[in-house]
C-alpha cells in the first residue's frame, strides 16, 4: 500500500506528465505523445553517459578497495583494522553538505577533472560494500574451505579466484548493483562537488525540472528510471536468491 | 630434543618431534612427539580443548610452530607453506567447495599441482570408483549426504597423493546411527591409501577402530603413546584408562596373596587376577564395568568393598550402575531386572580384572 501511494504512483504520474501533449491541460491533456522523450535524449545523453562512466568507475574502486578493507576486517582483529571499519562508516552519519565542503576544501585541485566526485562517490558507497563483503569474508566455512585449498597446494593467488571470490559472488553483485544504483542517482553530494560544466544526471533532471517544461523533465526523469530500474531489479534479483540459499 | 624425537625426525611418514604451539600467552600443545609410517594410522585423541586439533593444522601448516621439528616424507616441514607439504586434510566439517560438483572438488588440488587433464580425470575417476561416488560426480555438495560428503573430502585430500592425510574429527558432523558403518567404510579407504595418516579424534572407539597407534593428549602434552592394545592393557595413568576404555586403573599394594586398594579398605585376592607386566611404575589394578560384580552380601575378609549407590541406567543388555567409594566412582554392570538400594558391596569377578606389576 504504501509502495504503491509513494513508488508507483509518483513514477505513474511522472510517465503521464512525460506523454501528455499539455500537462498542463491534466493527464494526456491535448493527446498523448512520445515525442517529449524524444526531446529530452539528446541534451540528457551526455549527463547519462558521463554518470554512466562515473558510476562504473566507482563500482570498480568498491570492488577493489573495498574488498581490500573488507578482507582486513574480516580476519584481522587488530586495533587499526576495528578503527578503519568504524571510520568507513562515518560518512554515513555526517550531512552531505557538510562532507561535501570537506572534500571540496581539502581536495580542490581533484574538482574540475571530475576526480573528485567519483571519491566523492567511493567515500560514499563504501560502508555498503563493506556491509555486503564482510559478513561473507568472515564466515568460518569459507575459511576451513581456503585452508583446505591452500594444503592441496593452492597458492594464495589461486585459493582467492578459485575459493574466495565465488564465495563473495552473489555479495560482489549486490554490492555492486547497489554502489551503481546509489552514485548514478546521488545529487546531495554531486550538488556540490561536481563541476557545473560536466553535469550528472540527477544535476540534469534537477536543471531540467528548474527552467525547462514540466513534460520535459519529466521525460528526462521516466529515461532515468529506464536506466536504473534494471539494476534495482537486479539488486531484488540478488537479494531473492541470497535468501534462498542461506541454510 | 628427546631421543625418540630424535628418532621420530627419521620417519619417512610423519613425524612430530617436541613440537610446542602457543597462541599469544596461551599454549596449546606442549613438546609434542609422536609419528605416522607411510601406511599406518595413528589415531590423537584426547578431550575437547586438550590441543588435538592444534597439532593437526600445526602439521598442515595452518598454525606455526613455537618449537620443535615437523618432517614429511623424511623433509622438514616446519616453516613451509601449506601448499608446499605434501599433506591432505579432511577438515572436521569438510569444507567441500559448494560452487564445485563433486569431480571438480577431488580434482582440485591435481589442477593445483597442474597435473595434465588425462591423467586428472583418470585419477578421478579411480577415486570416485574408491570412494563409491562414481555416480555422484555430477552433483554439487548440497545434493549430497553427510557420508557423502565426506567421502567426497577424503577424496579430495588423496587426489594429490599426499604423505600425510589429515582427518580432523570425521564423524563429528554425522548422525550417530551412520558412524558404524562410515568408519567401516572410511577403514577400508584407509587400508588403501599409502598415506601416513593422522586421525584427530575425541571419540574413543574410533580412535581404537582406526587407529594402529594412539597418542593419547591432556593439556596439550602427550600422556602415552603407542599401540591400541597397549593403550588398552597396560595405560601409562588413571586418565588414559578412563577416557580410553572407561576403567578405573588403581594404585594397590601386594600383602599376604592379595592386592590393597583404596588404602587398604579392598583386600583383592591375587588369585583371581590376570597378572601382567606393565611399561609403567608401580603395582596398579585395572578395572572395567565388567570387572565388578556388584550384590548386597555380607562379606567379612575384606574381599568386597563397601559402595553407595549413585545411579543406575539402561543400557540395553545390561544395566549400568555407578558406585561411589569414597571420593572414587565406579562403573559396574548389572544383569537386567535387579534393583539396588542405596548402598550395596562389590567385589572382584574373579578372572575379569588386571594386575599391571611395573617396575618399582
Amino acid at each position: 500500500m504504501l509502495v504503491g501511494l509513494f513508488v508507483v504512483m509518483p513514477i505513474a504520474g511522472t510517465a503521464l506528465a512525460a506523454t501528455s501533449v499539455d500537462f498542463s491541460q491534466g493527464p494526456w491533456g491535448r493527446g498523448v505523445t512520445l515525442d517529449w522523450l524524444g526531446y529530452a535524449w539528446a541534451p540528457l545523453a551526455p549527463a547519462v553517459a558521463r554518470s554512466l562512466g562515473v558510476a562504473t568507475l566507482v563500482v570498480g574502486i568498491n570492488l577493489l578497495l573495498g574488498g581490500v578493507i573488507a578482507w582486513r576486517i574480516a580476519r584481522s582483529r587488530s586495533l587499526v583494522s576495528r578503527a578503519v571499519g568504524y571510520l568507513v562508516n562515518v560518512p554515513l552519519a555526517v550531512p552531505g553538505i557538510a562532507l561535501s565542503v570537506a572534500l571540496v576544501g581539502t581536495f580542490p585541485a581533484l574538482r574540475p577533472s571530475g576526480l573528485l566526485l567519483v571519491m566523492a562517490h567511493v567515500v560514499l558507497t563504501l560502508p555498503f560494500t563493506l556491509a555486503a563483503l564482510v559478513p561473507v569474508l568472515a564466515d568460518e566455512s569459507l575459511r576451513a574451505a581456503e585452508e583446505v585449498a591452500a594444503s592441496l597446494g593452492a597458492g594464495s593467488a589461486l585459493v582467492i579466484r578459485t575459493i574466495t571470490v565465488p564465495a563473495c559472488g552473489l555479495a560482489i553483485a549486490q554490492s555492486a548493483a547497489m554502489v551503481f544504483a546509489l552514485s548514478f542517482g546521488e545529487f546531495n553530494i554531486s550538488f556540490f562537488v561536481n563541476p557545473p560544466a560536466t553535469p550528472t544526471v540527477p544535476f540534469a533532471l534537477f536543471d531540467a525540472y528548474s527552467t525547462g517544461r514540466l513534460e520535459l523533465a519529466s521525460a528526462q526523469t521516466v529515461i532515468f528510471i529506464a536506466f536504473i530500474v534494471p539494476v534495482l531489479l537486479a539488486i531484488v534479483s540478488i537479494q531473492r536468491r541470497t535468501r534462498r540459499t542461506d541454510p | 630434543m628427546t631421543t625418540s624425537a630424535l628418532r621420530a625426525t627419521d620417519h619417512s611418514g610423519l613425524a612430530v618431534a617436541d613440537v610446542t604451539i602457543r597462541y599469544g600467552a596461551a599454549t596449546a600443545a606442549r613438546r609434542v612427539t609422536l609419528d605416522a609410517a607411510a601406511g599406518e594410522t595413528v589415531a590423537v585423541v584426547g578431550p575437547s580443548g586438550c590441543g588435538k586439533s592444534s597439532m593437526l593444522r600445526a602439521v598442515a601448516g595452518l598454525v606455526p610452530v613455537s618449537e620443535g621439528k615437523i618432517m614429511i616424507g623424511g623433509r622438514d616441514v616446519t616453516r613451509e607453506r601449506p601448499a608446499a607439504r605434501g599433506a591432505g586434510l579432511v577438515p572436521q566439517n569438510y569444507a567441500l567447495f559448494p560452487h564445485m560438483s563433486v569431480a571438480a572438488n577431488v580434482a582440485y588440488g591435481m589442477k593445483a599441482h597442474r597435473i595434465p587433464s588425462l591423467r586428472r580425470r583418470q585419477r578421478v575417476a579411480d577415486l570416485l570408483e574408491l570412494t563409491s561416488l562414481t555416480a555422484f560426480g555430477e552433483r554439487h555438495p548440497d545434493q549430497l549426504s553427510g557420508g557423502q560428503r565426506q567421502r567426497v573430502a577424503l577424496a579430495r585430500a588423496l587426489a594429490v597423493e599426499p604423505k600425510v592425510l589429515l582427518l580432523d574429527e570425521p564423524m563429528a558432523a554425522l548422525d550417530p546411527q551412520l558412524r558404524g558403518a562410515l568408519r567401516r567404510e572410511l577403514a577400508q579407504v584407509l587400508t588403501a591409501t599409502e598415506s601416513a595418516t593422522l586421525l584427530v579424534t575425541h571419540d574413543q572407539k574410533e580412535a581404537l577402530a582406526l587407529g594402529q597407534r594412539i597418542a593419547v593428549l591432556r593439556d596439550g602434552a602427550v600422556v602415552q603413546f603407542g599401540p591400541a592394545r597397549e593403550l588398552w592393557d597396560d595405560p601409562a595413568d588413571a586418565f588414559v584408562a578412563d577416557f580410553l576404555g572407561g576403567s578405573r586403573l588403581e594404585d594397590a599394594r601386594l600383602e599376604d596373596g592379595h592386592a590393597l586398594l583404596f588404602d587398604g579398605r579392598w583386600r583383592v585376592p591375587i588369585a583371581g587376577l590376570r597378572q601382567r607386566r606393565s611399561a609403567h611404575r608401580g603395582i596398579r589394578v585395572l578395572l572395567r564395568a565388567e570387572s565388578l560384580a556388584v550384590h548386597d552380601e555380607p562379606n567379612d575378609d575384606g574381599s568386597a568393598l563397601d559402595v553407595a549407590v549413585v545411579h543406575q541406567e539402561f543400557v540395553g543388555d545390561a544395566a549400568q550402575v555407578t558406585l561411589r567409594a569414597g571420593d572414587t566412582l565406579l562403573v559396574a554392570r548389572l544383569p537386567l531386572g535387579v534393583r539396588l538400594g542405596t548402598h550395596a558391596r562389590v567385589s572382584v569377578r574373579s578372572g575379569h580384572a588386571d594386575l599391571l606389576v611395573g617396575a618399582p
